[in-house]
């Protein structure tokens, strides 16, 4: 079933993604602000982005799209490069679980992606907190942090699905894309 | 090559990538965040007016909200400070009393009820016999002489003022000038006092008591001489028209004296 945006073609395509990079920028940047400022974690909406693509791409392009805005975080936080990328990537992986078995596309659906999405980030994260032998993450952090940036994510989903639809277009059906 | 060693092949691919890019802490150039700079600055600016639009929100309302008790407190202080200021006048009432006409005076008494009559002029006191008031006791103000205690209870009395037409009160000229008078009420305010014909009394005098009858104690101002009346020729007394120092009408507290 095809929604309400057709996926954009040509010159608007392009024109589109660069407002929906500017849009997206602008609006993370709002979010960790005010979230710095309550002493909570932002909503990750580049995380949102990348599930947003699994949904609309075929798996591996979506799985090295995602990739790519994971990197733009990077190169936007000035932190090691890599890091969110793999977050990001780690996120569309276990979100296209979601795609391939899930055929519901409701509440449940939109539940269960964000819920993949930010475990897949955090086990990506954790993987490579283990191979750089660091201590970026800690149980604390994961207690705390984990189920406000899941439930932040989720809070902003609906309207930011509207956002990434208009950018890229409405979702093609569970199945496309998948064979 | 199938699509899903296609797909393994660049999730391991990527992980790698990233594997490597961390572990040398590959940074990218700031330069190439100059791009982005002017929206991430606008997103900024953006959120701190958000955060202080919100702070000063809350903080308008916890203004708001002190002010209200503030306002509060300032009426119960505003209400205690006239206590406390009509405390103090009545505290000043008595050491003046004390000191300018006698030195027993019992106590002050709140004047509670005035009598209705226009021919009558009589206050109740919220003091009784239970406070010490006994009758025939001189009622004063420091501008001079109100009346006498004629009845009580044990709650409350009643004063007779000067210018009831039962009250009369004997008076002298002040200063030691001699003369005797004895001044009866008129309604609704003036007194009626009489002298012997001897006694050179003239308008803009003015009276005190004096010791006659034993009621009052001596030199408590009375009143003003308004008007001296003409003689006839078989008077045998000077009558004159006495304004009374105190407006009974307006008087809230009194000081009762021990009398004599």
């Amino acid at each position: 079933m095809r929604g309400p945006y057709p996926a954009p073609r040509g010159p608007l395509r392009w024109v589109k993604l660069i407002v929906y990079a500017a849009l997206l920028i602008a609006a993370q940047g709002l979010l960790s602000r005010l979230s710095d400022a309550a002493g909570i974690p932002a909503p990750d909406l580049f995380l949102l982005t990348g599930a947003a693509l699994v949904w609309r791409l075929p798996p591996p392009w979506a799985v090295l799209a995602a990739y790519g805005v994971g990197l733009g975080q990077d190169l936007l936080g000035s932190g090691a490069l890599g890091l969110h990328a793999a977050g990001v990537a780690g996120g569309a992986l276990l979100t296209l679980l979601v795609r391939r078995y899930v055929a519901d596309s409701g509440l449940f659906q939109m539940l269960l992606t964000v819920l993949m999405a930010v475990t897949g980030q955090w086990l990506a994260f954790l993987i490579l907190n283990y191979w750089l032998r660091a201590n970026l993450i800690t149980a604390d952090l994961l207690r705390t942090a984990v189920p406000l940036v899941f439930v932040g994510t989720l809070v902003l989903y609906p309207l930011w699905e509207r956002v990434v639809a208009w950018a890229f277009g409405s979702r093609s059906g569970p199945e496309e894309h998948l064979a | 090559m199938s699509d899903g060693r296609k797909f393994l092949l660049v999730t391991l691919g990527l992980l790698s990538l990233s594997m490597v890019t961390t572990r040398f802490q590959v940074v990218a150039p700031s330069s190439w965040r100059a791009g982005t700079a002017p929206i991430t600055q606008a997103s900024v600016v953006a959120a701190d007016n958000v955060r202080r639009a919100y702070v000063t929100l809350v903080h308008e309302r916890e203004l708001s909200r002190q002010v209200g008790t503030l306002g509060k407190e300032n009426d119960t202080l505003r209400q205690q400070n006239e206590l406390l200021r009509r405390e103090v006048s009545r505290l000043r009432q008595v050491m003046n009393i004390t000191t300018t006409q006698a030195p027993n005076a019992l106590g002050i008494a709140q004047v509670i009820a005035v009598d209705p009559s226009p021919l009558l002029a009589r206050l109740d006191l919220n003091r009784g016999s239970a406070d010490g008031v006994r009758l025939r006791m001189p009622v004063t103000v420091p501008a001079g002489l109100v009346g006498q205690i004629t009845s009580v209870s044990e709650q409350r009395s009643t004063v007779v003022a000067l210018v009831d037409p039962e009250s009369s009160v004997g008076v002298t000229l002040q200063g030691n000038r001699g003369g005797r008078g004895l001044a009866r009420g008129v309604p609704p305010d003036r007194l009626r006092a009489e002298f012997s014909r001897s006694v050179p009394i003239k308008v803009g005098d003015v009276l005190v008591t004096n010791s006659l009858g034993g009621v009052f104690p001596v030199g408590i101002r009375v009143g003003t001489v308004e008007k001296v009346m003409p003689l006839g020729p078989n008077d045998i007394s000077r009558t004159v028209i006495v304004k009374p120092s105190v407006d009974v009408g307006v008087i809230e507290d009194v000081t009762l004296l021990e009398g004599l």
